[in-house]
């Protein structure tokens, strides 16, 4: 008995001894980052990567209504977007949605991919290209960031779960040294162009856009003028010779002359086919008819766009415009292809216009692409960064530039106070619904006057809003899972 | 034997011996003694001597000794001699007279079958209850054998004490979920494992293959000291499945069917055309819009004063029909076998337009001996299913623009020229949708699934008493899900988006065990030794293709030929995934005089899913038990004839759960292929995807198990209580963390959960006469369980996937899993003094809040928890469990003469359960219809309704929408007529017609469709969610059922 017994045991043993092996797991449906970053190819994808939260940002609602509703250029009464537009956020109900972790996803990636590619065995210059690419973009995602909130927890290295998860918001002057650094960085390596499969990738031009904009925010004048005019001298840009040409309702004239940096989005009109889309148009679209595929009473032909008009432009908008403003046509909307529209969203109110329109967009789906660096954003930073180191006369020659192309006659003597409003309104008409207003007007100190300013539109907001609401609140959940956390003044 | 009876039975023998010449008398008698079967003497036996068949000449009974006389007989005669005794065989005695002298006879009575002497299945092997040392239920699959059921965890509702079985929706063939003891774990799965005739069911809960017609019974273990014996998958219990198997010298052939009908069981009251337009007027007016329905009249001229009953508009009166064919039977002896052999055709259409659940299964079960050592044997099931699936929204919260709950009432279904009606007026500012009743007619969505699972063993008894054994098992599952829109749906027309798109998804599974076991029986005398020893590979892969094509310009070739679709619109993916258990097992059993019991178990488990070095894992067990009745002071007790046996049991152990996904503890890179777009073009890229976790490994439980049975008046009635204390720490557990890692949530092994409640059973015979019997069983279990620990983090949200950023259920210390959440409701605002005296308190002494918006007349308002004045998530608390307090069923079977009536009640108590269709239908949104109810809100003429006004949609999950969820339901009847030998008495051996129902009648509070299921399906952690679930339904057949 005891031999049989021993023989049965002695074939199990060895039977699960061959198979002790395949315990180890051999997964062979994915890579592991230790398995890759081994040419060229895989970094340049793995950077790809980091890319593809621009579209997650810019693509959502989420962002567009915290950094556009809730100024003094735009109102809207739907529900689903009150919170940012009548001040009412919390720590609990931040208004803020998916913001705060798409920004924090994008920087995890970015940091892996520096971390990696900087040690990766492959042509020194690619590396550095690639390297410059996630930079630039972990230094847009920080700005972001910090735009919003202010002082926000900063790392750089390739995730440690543990420590990440305990990290403390870092002042606000210490993370725009670290975007700063970044961008620095980026502007070194990066190639002023590329080839036309590569367009859409950042460039040294992007790189110094951004910085010269970030020294602007610090108030320093001096390195805001020296940077944006390196982005002049690269002899990269220039204006086109129409603003309506700039925001083509049949997407044209994408990655043109003008554009330093856009989100790349991409559908195919012919084929029906939503490759990368986003809903921005629907949100700015004059509202659809029930039922028939007229907006606002206006026949659009054989569209179909849904058209919700969430974002509505407000009075004080309309008003900014000076007679002639060839602009006024393009981001207001009075009508189209020559007929009126017959419907309005409240009393002597436009309807956002073309600026922002889609005509080859199908229902919610629009693959037009969103700037975040325009050329024109370079003449305004030269323009404001002379205006307030006192030199008056060489900031209006740059803001002239932005009026010529609007042909608008050209400003020839102001104070420098003059000039700063000036400019601060040169600011909201040119980029209006273009995810500046909201920073503009926090960095500049405004932004309680600005929405006092529309109480006819935004009532409940003008009557709530209070220096504090500068920043949003940090979301009450993020303070539980990371109790070092601590949360804006205010909230 | 003891010892003490046997000198007594010795002693009575030489008495009758001795007594012999004394009795020479010129009649003949005949006398003897009944003992049982440990030879005790029986007292009050009935003695009935019998001439022939029918002629009685004499009665008598035993007295104390267990002696009888019977004189005056004739001589040399034989006569029938008859035993009789309440809780014992009858016994049947020819004796032949000898002239004018005494016979002695020495009979033996047996004990008749109770339910302690049931064999019951424990792991990789059987037990008596009377032996068994720990906690299992069984259910006999007799009474349940005709009822319409599809799948065999159906049949297990409320059937078992401590075993929670409820339905996830009302699909045909949809699964059930099952909590055995409650829930423990948050991440991993807390669903019990299955094993069928043996094999552990390698492809986890796929039960949709198994006729319930072929099951013979079911086991469901549930203390550690049963559970052990598999390890790390059983910490939420193992239900053994066993398959019909032949009898030797029994061949039979046997025919049933099953005819009927279901319908919709239940249905939420929503308000009709009339109510509806007058509510969106009114919700329109007050967004300072004009009216939807200027003249409400003339919309009812169209849809009528009730208007479009969506709900009605797609579910109907479905079909159910099933036939069953088996034969079974074989030799015995060395060289005998025995066979099962079924088939099943099963058509079960579903209650909503095309959908359906057909099968088509075929067993073999045969066995065969190939010497008085050697057997083998071999079950075989081989089944094909299809489905077909609704596509259309079954009323899930953000489905809410082309439900069939949420359509307004006001929307016809056709247009004036036939085609379907796409316009919703209320999608916003109005849209084209495809409603439902196109959706259910011109969408394909079917799942096919072929699947063999197979076991063979060959068993080897080289001496007596040791069993060597090993078995291969097998299931291979092809699984295709098939989808296709065609391209005139309603909504493309409109849109002039005239294309087809297709889908196919395409799983192959192989899983493989082997396992190998030694088991060695010894008697010594009073002590009995069982010792078992075994070991077990299994393997699981599964790989998957899936491709799709969009923009296709016919809608003949669907998804069967995806490669005339352009490259652009092709979209494909596939993966593997593999996994291996090693396991090393054993058990010891002995016992001491059948009085004490001693188990202990171990088994040592590999599982490749955890991280390396944390691989293993070992999960022992102990048990004891004492047979209290087969002491000696109990037997001689006069207790002894109420109670006829009484065992005290007490377990304890570990088991273990493993029950999380693949490649967990990996680090990995994920990859898209539309990442961005450079140059115009799509671009791949390549992002972090799951974290490396070093340190994951098994998540353990440990459980305490005390219990008592009773047995009455020698089994007829049945009692069984346990206690159970289930302790699990290191919980997989996926915590959140702070989104400024870029991640949500990881796996990890943290926390600690308690279970603990009390299962009690009764079953027994009411009434037993000889034309009428009433036998009655009732089970009732309560459970309490609370998360103890779960780190660092306060509350944990848990996703119920309602929408809208609606958070139902959160994880916190002290609170059971899976709790709901939310704030008290506190009525609507009644007018305007009432909202600015609220408004001017201060924070600190605020009681009331609603959200910024709604602090209007009308609005909803809501008890302020933390007293700031500010309504958000911080003041969410623990509102109610999800699982209920107390759950059982009891039933009752009544025979008389050949007619039999069978009932059987199911109840859940103390649970409840938000309605999502509310937070849109229940809150006047201007974006759907709403329930009846609304139609009572509050509004300027109505100014003292506590139902809040149109436009009060919050997303706040208030307890208004907080719904009992207790339920008592007539799971099933039936009523049956014997026609054995009435009708074709040459043909058939036996012959029944019955008709029978399931789900007849529902009490409960739920405004829903049913309180029992859950948008969660088998979730760990959501148990209690009504988000848009396939209904219930009710099912009545008819059937007959014939042996040949």
């Amino acid at each position: 008995m005891k031999l049989y017994l021993f023989m049965f045991l002695l074939a199990g043993s060895i039977l699960i001894g061959g198979c002790e092996k395949s315990l180890d797991e051999d997964a062979k449906t994915f890579i592991a980052p230790a398995d890759f970053f081994t040419n060229g190819e895989q970094c340049t994808q793995a950077v790809n990567g980091v890319y593809a939260s621009l579209n997650t940002i810019y693509g959502s609602p989420d962002f567009w209504r915290i950094v556009d509703l809730g100024t003094d250029l735009s109102y809207t009464e739907d529900a689903n977007n009150l919170v940012p537009h009548e001040y009412t956020f919390t720590s609990g109900n931040t208004g803020t949605g998916s913001v705060w972790s798409s920004a924090y996803t994008a920087i995890k990636n970015a940091n892996m991919v520096i971390a990696r590619v900087s040690q990766a065995p492959i042509d020194e210059q690619l590396r550095g290209r690639l390297v410059g690419e996630a930079k630039f973009l972990r230094a847009l995602y920080y700005f972001i960031l910090s735009n919003f909130w202010g002082d926000v927890p900063v790392w750089t290295d390739e995730l440690d779960v543990d420590a990440v998860s305990q990290l403390a918001r870092t002042p606000l002057v210490e993370v725009r040294e670290q975007i700063m650094k970044d961008l620095r960085e980026a502007a070194e390596t990066l190639p002023l162009s590329y080839g036309t499969s590569d367009v859409g990738r950042a460039t040294k031009g992007a790189a110094l856009t951004l910085l010269a904009k970030v020294y602007l925010y610090n108030k320093d004048w001096t390195n805001a003028r020296q940077t944006a005019l390196q982005v002049v001298q690269s002899d990269q840009y220039s204006l086109l010779p129409s603003y309506a040409d700039v925001f083509d309702v049949r997407n044209r004239f994408k990655n043109n002359a003008e554009s330093i940096f856009e989100v790349q989005f991409l559908r195919d009109a012919a084929t029906a086919t939503n490759i990368k889309t986003h809903q921005q148009t629907s949100y700015y679209m004059p509202a659809r008819d029930p039922g028939l595929s007229t907006y606002a009473g206006v026949d659009f032909g054989s569209y179909v766009i849904d058209g919700w008009s969430v974002c509505r432009p407000t009075i004080k908008l309309v008003k900014m415009f000076e007679p002639n403003d060839q602009r006024k046509d393009v981001v207001l909307g009075y009508g189209y292809n020559g007929q009126t529209f017959t419907k309005w969203p409240r009393p002597d109110h436009p309807w956002f216009g073309p600026k922002f329109w889609d005509l080859e967009a199908n229902a919610q789906a629009s693959g037009k692409n969103l700037y975040i660096l325009r050329y024109v954003d370079v003449l305004l930073i030269l323009a404001e960064a002379y205006n307030e180191e006192g030199n008056t006369s060489e900031s209006m020659k740059w803001l002239n530039e932005v009026r010529k192309r609007a042909e608008l006659s050209e400003l020839a003597s102001l104070s420098q106070e003059g000039l700063r409003e000036e400019i601060m309104k040169e600011r909201a008409i040119e980029f209006v619904g273009e995810f500046q207003r909201r920073w503009d007007l926090v960095r500049w100190d405004k932004l309680v006057d600005a929405i006092k300013s529309v109480a006819d539109d935004n009532p409940i907001g003008a009557a709530n809003i209070k220096p504090f609401h500068n920043y949003y609140p940090i979301s009450a959940e993020e303070i539980i899972k990371n109790p070092n956390l601590t949360q804006n003044p205010g909230y | 034997m003891k010892k003490q009876t046997f000198e007594c039975y010795f002693l009575l023998m030489l008495l009758l011996v001795l007594a012999v010449p004394t009795f020479a008398q010129q009649q003949a008698s005949i006398k003897g003694v009944v003992v049982d079967t440990a030879g005790r003497q029986l007292e009050g036996v009935i003695v009935t001597v019998q001439l022939n068949e029918n002629q009685i000449v004499k009665n008598t009974t035993t007295d104390k000794q267990g002696l009888f006389q019977v004189n005056d007989l004739q001589n040399e005669t034989s006569y029938t001699l008859n035993f009789r005794l309440v809780g014992y065989t009858p016994f049947t005695q020819e004796v032949l007279t000898n002239r004018g002298s005494i016979s002695s006879i020495y009979i033996k009575l047996s004990p008749k079958e109770t339910v302690l002497d049931e064999v019951v299945l424990i792991g990789y092997g059987t037990s008596k209850r009377k032996d068994l040392t720990g906690s299992v239920s069984t259910i006999s699959t007799e009474k349940l054998a005709d009822l319409p059921a599809t799948r065999i965890d159906q049949m297990l509702q409320g059937r078992a004490a401590g075993v929670y079985v409820k339905s996830t929706n009302g699909a045909p063939g949809s699964p059930t979920t099952i909590r055995v003891r409650g829930s423990r774990s948050i991440s991993a799965t807390n669903e019990p494992i299955y094993v069928i005739d043996g094999i552990v069911d390698p492809s986890g809960t796929n039960l949709n293959s198994i006729n319930p017609a072929d099951i013979e019974s079911i086991d469901i273990l549930k203390d550690a000291s049963t559970t052990a014996i598999y390890g790390s998958r059983a910490a939420n219990g193992v239900v053994l499945v066993t398959t019909k198997k032949g009898k030797a010298g029994r061949n039979e052939f046997r025919f049933s069917t099953n005819q009927g009908i279901s319908q919709l069981a239940k249905r939420p009251e929503m308000m009709n055309a009339r109510e509806f337009a007058e509510f969106i007027n009114e919700a329109r007016i007050f967004g300072k819009q004009p009216a939807l329905y200027p003249n409400v009249d003339s919309v009812i001229n169209i849809v009528g004063g009730e208007g479009t009953d969506w709900v009605d508009a797609v579910t109907r009166n479905a079909p159910f029909s099933s036939y069953d064919l088996s034969a079974s039977g074989g030799t015995g002896g060395d060289h005998g076998y025995t066979y099962y052999l079924s088939g099943n055709v099963l058509n079960q259409q579903g209650i909503i337009e095309n959908t359906d659940f057909k099968r088509y299964q075929g067993r073999l079960n045969f066995t065969k001996n190939l010497s008085s050592k050697v057997n083998l044997g071999v079950n075989l099931n081989i089944s094909r299913e299809n489905k077909k699936l609704s596509s259309m929204n079954l009323g899930s919260n953000t489905g809410w623009s082309s439900s069939y709950v949420f359509l307004a009432p006001t929307i016809p279904i056709y247009k004036a020229d036939g085609s379907y009606e796409t316009f919703n007026p209320i999608w916003y500012t109005g849209g084209h949708i495809d409603n439902p009743v196109a959706i259910v007619n011109k969408i394909t969505n079917k799942q096919l699934a072929n699947n063999i699972i197979g076991n063979f063993y060959l068993q080897y008894e080289p001496i007596s008493g040791l069993k060597l054994r090993s078995s291969l098992g097998i299931n291979f599952i092809n699984q295709r899900a098939d989808y296709y829109s065609p391209s005139d749906m309603p909504s493309k027309i409109y849109n002039n988006i005239m294309y087809g798109s297709a889908s196919s998804d395409i799983y192959n599974t192989t899983s493989l065990i082997n396992e190998n076991t030694a088991n060695y029986t010894k008697s010594f005398g009073d002590h009995h030794l069982d010792f078992l020893l075994g070991t077990s590979y299994q393997s699981r892969d599964i790989d998957r293709l899936y491709a799709s094509g969009a923009r296709l310009t016919n809608d003949i070739t669907q998804y069967n030929n995806l490669g005339i679709t352009e490259q652009e619109n092709r979209g494909i993916a596939s993966n593997l995934d593999e996994n291996t258990i090693i396991s090393f097992l054993g058990r010891i059993n002995y016992d001491y005089q059948n009085r004490y019991y001693f188990t202990f178990t171990g088994r040592r488990d590999g599982a490749s899913n955890f991280a390396a070095g944390k691989k293993w894992g070992f999960f022992p067990s102990g048990a004891v038990k004492w047979r209290i009745s087969n002491e000696s002071f109990f037997e001689n007790a006069k207790i002894r004839n109420t109670i006829s046996d009484l065992s005290l049991r007490v377990s304890y152990g570990l088991s273990g759960n493993q029950g999380i996904a693949n490649y967990q503890s990996l680090a990995s890179l994920s990859a898209n292929s539309n990442a961005y777009i450079f140059g115009g073009t799509q671009a791949l890229g390549y992002t972090q995807g799951n974290v490396g976790n070093d340190g994951l490994t098994w998540e353990t439980t440990s459980q305490l198990d005390a219990g008592l049975d009773f047995e009455f008046f020698n089994g007829r009635v049945n009692f069984t209580a346990d206690y159970y204390r289930m302790v699990s720490k290191d919980l997989l557990l996926t915590v959140q963390i702070p989104s400024q890692t870029g991640y949500g949530s990881r796996i990890v092994n943290l926390g600690k959960s308690l279970n603990e409640g009390f299962d009690f059973s009764v079953n027994g015979d009411v009434i037993r006469n000889r034309n009428f019997t009433w036998n009655a069983l009732i089970n009732i279990s309560t459970n309490r369980q609370e998360v103890t620990d779960i780190g660092p983090l306060t509350r944990v949200s848990l996703d119920a996937g309602i929408g809208y950023g609606v958070l139902t259920s959160y994880l916190e210390k002290g609170v059971p899993i899976g709790a709901n959440y939310g704030v008290e409701y506190a009525g609507t605002w009644k007018n305007q003094e009432e909202i600015d005296a609220e408004l001017s308190k201060p924070s600190g002494e605020r009681t009331l809040v609603s959200t910024a918006n709604l602090y209007r007349p009308g609005g909803p308002r809501y008890v302020d928890y933390n007293r700031d004045g500010v309504l958000n998530a911080v003041d969410y608390h623990y509102l109610a469990p999800a699982n209920p307090k107390l759950f059982g069923g009891f039933g009752s079977t009544f025979t008389y003469k050949r007619a039999t009536f069978d009932f059987f009640f199911q109840f859940s108590q103390g649970h409840k359960m938000f309605n999502a269709m509310e937070f849109f239908a229940g809150m006047g949104s201007s974006l759907t219809n709403q329930y009846k109810y609304m139609a009572d809100r509050w509004s300027v003429n109505n100014p003292t309704s506590d139902i809040p006004a149109v436009e009060s949609r919050d997303n706040i999950p208030g307890d208004r929408l907080l719904h009992d969820a207790s339920i008592l339901r007539l799971k099933s009847a039936q009523l049956s007529y014997n026609l054995k030998g009435l009708l074709l008495k040459e043909l058939v051996k036996d012959m029944k017609v019955f008709v029978s129902g399931t789900n007849l009648f529902l009490l409960t509070g739920y405004n829903g469709f049913d309180p029992e299921v859950n948008s969660g399906g088998s979730s760990s952690t959501i148990i209690a969610t009504d988000n848009g679930n396939y209904p219930n339904s009710r099912t009545i057949t008819f059937g007959l059922n014939m042996t040949f």
